[in-house]
């Protein structure tokens, strides 16, 4: 009777177990499919990352490089073996921010998860073919203003040239900052430092890029006033 | 370390006519004092004169584990080997002792231990007026090994349970070559400047005597077990030459030069005292 009575309540149980195993499988199923789409859904077309872009913008702002380290300042007051300037190319049309990294195709009720975020690229539809620094100051009697004065610049390109802690030759700027494509902003950025103690108590430059489509982005330095070490 | 090998290969074999006769082992704790002399700041940087050295009587502290073995045939082993708080056992003193004599051996072997230099870039922090000397703010610290073969004569006396080995050994050793750099900015202006500098061997002649007493407290079986002290002073004289490659604004056109520094006298004491099993 014992042994009827365990023999029952062992194929009831056995029962349960496979109605209850068989659920678990369709759930099991359920969410694996969700998930399945939910990951199809949340993958992106890195291509839709690429953009155009055409330099159209020059900006310079002036560095205090009295320190260990370069700081872009409103000053216009500077050390006159420290003339140092940052140079930004862009395009003013395209707002980098504006870009929508998430995918306009998320499955409802699940926060998207991304296998990879690809950073934009920018292509330039106008490659850069030339740079000059002109002085509209007189560095010294054997520098007078009017003159090409690109060779006595240093230069850092801080996103794509790093070779060490030294500037790169002016020389090797434009192979620098001249490239294929621009990730994450449509601009480059550059630094430009004097080589030379300046003997005058100003000094201003003007700074112009050529480009491909043969236009030329100009901009000039504000004035800026010297002071000398004591 | 040492022991291991040496005492599973001696347990194989027979008791008469063992290829090793008698093992020591111990274990020890040490210190280590570092006296150098310093020389005023020239036109170049004298790295020796940044090896750390300080006022305190030891600049070191280590723990040390040695083994001596005592071969068929008046050949003898030993086997230092000691650590710093990193437990690396970096400090070693291997020596081959042939006793042809009951009282006068003649040892062979090889030395090393490390050392810290600190500091060195604040040559550059001194010297170099108008300058960030080095741009580099971290503690500059760098670890160099003195390695070298020496020779030598042993004098073991035991009387009862006294047991006193002194040994006279000479040799040549040299520091461990090493690569630095020091980068620097002029202050309130755009120059910068990178200074590397590659060590050349420093090979010189050293003289290093040891003193080991040993007392046996304690006899358990065929074992003894007792108390040691071992010191040793350690002195050389060399200078560290490097190559010296400098550039200026950018990497091209660096300027070169072979330096060579004055040389150094440098001495170490040590003293360490543990415990040793004889068996």
């Amino acid at each position: 009777m014992m042994r009827i009575d365990i023999r029952h309540q062992a194929g009831g149980f056995a029962g349960a177990l496979r109605i209850y195993s068989g659920r678990t499988m369709k759930v099991t199923l359920l969410l694996s499919v969700i998930f399945i789409l939910k990951t199809i859904t949340s993958c992106i077309d890195p291509a839709e990352w690429d953009f155009e872009l055409s330099f159209n913008k020059i900006t310079i702002t002036n560095l205090d490089n009295s320190g260990f380290y370069p700081t872009e300042t409103n000053s216009d007051i500077m050390y006159a073996p420290a003339v140092a300037f940052t140079v930004t190319l862009s395009d003013e049309t395209i707002l980098a921010s504006g870009v929508n990294r998430r995918s306009n195709n998320s499955f409802t009720g699940f926060t998207p998860a991304y296998a990879m975020s690809p950073e934009p690229r920018y292509y330039p539809l106008n490659r850069i073919t030339g740079i000059s620094i002109v002085t509209l100051e007189a560095m010294s009697p054997e520098i007078p203003a009017g003159t090409d004065v690109t060779g006595l610049f240093a230069a850092c390109v801080p996103r794509f040239n790093a070779p060490g802690f030294l500037y790169i030759d002016s020389s090797e700027l434009l192979s620098a900052i001249d490239r294929d494509f621009y990730p994450d902003e449509p601009s480059v950025t550059f630094q430009l430092f004097c080589r030379e103690e300046i003997a005058g108590d100003k000094a201003q430059f003007e700074i112009n890029i050529t480009l491909s489509d043969e236009s030329t982005l100009s901009a000039t330095t504000n004035l800026i006033t010297l002071v000398r070490n004591e | 370390m040492f022991l291991l090998p040496a005492v599973a290969v001696s347990s194989l074999l027979p008791a008469q006519g063992r290829f090793i006769e008698k093992k020591e082992a111990s274990l020890w704790f040490g210190v280590r004092d570092i006296t150098r002399d310093s020389l005023a700041n020239g036109a170049n940087l004298d790295f020796l004169n940044y090896l750390h050295s300080s006022d305190e009587m030891a600049e070191y502290q280590y723990l040390g584990l040695s083994a001596h073995l005592w071969f068929r045939g008046n050949w003898e082993a030993d086997f230092k080997v000691a650590m710093y708080d990193d437990f690396a056992p970096t400090s070693l003193n291997i020596k081959a002792i042939w006793m042809p004599y009951k009282y006068l051996g003649l040892t062979a072997g090889f030395y090393s231990y490390p050392q810290l230099m600190n500091e060195f870039n604040m040559f550059h922090r001194l010297s170099d007026e108008g300058w960030y000397g080095d741009t580099d703010s971290n503690f500059r610290q760098r670890r160099v090994h003195e390695t070298g073969i020496m020779a030598g004569v042993a004098v073991p006396v035991s009387y009862r349970f006294i047991h006193l080995n002194l040994c006279l050994n000479g040799g040549i050793s040299t520091l461990s070559k090493f690569r630095e750099k020091v980068t620097q900015k002029m202050i309130n202006g755009n120059m910068r400047r990178e200074i590397r500098y590659s060590t050349k061997n420093s090979p010189a002649l050293f003289f290093f005597p040891e003193a080991e007493l040993g007392l046996d407290c304690f006899r358990i079986g065929s074992s003894t077990l007792g108390v040691r002290g071992h010191a040793s002073w350690f002195t050389v004289k060399r200078s560290v030459d490097y190559k010296m490659t400098i550039w200026e604004w950018t990497y091209d056109n660096p300027m070169q030069e072979d330096v060579a520094n004055p040389a150094h006298s440098f001495s170490k004491f040590e003293f360490d005292a543990g415990l040793y099993l004889t068996w």
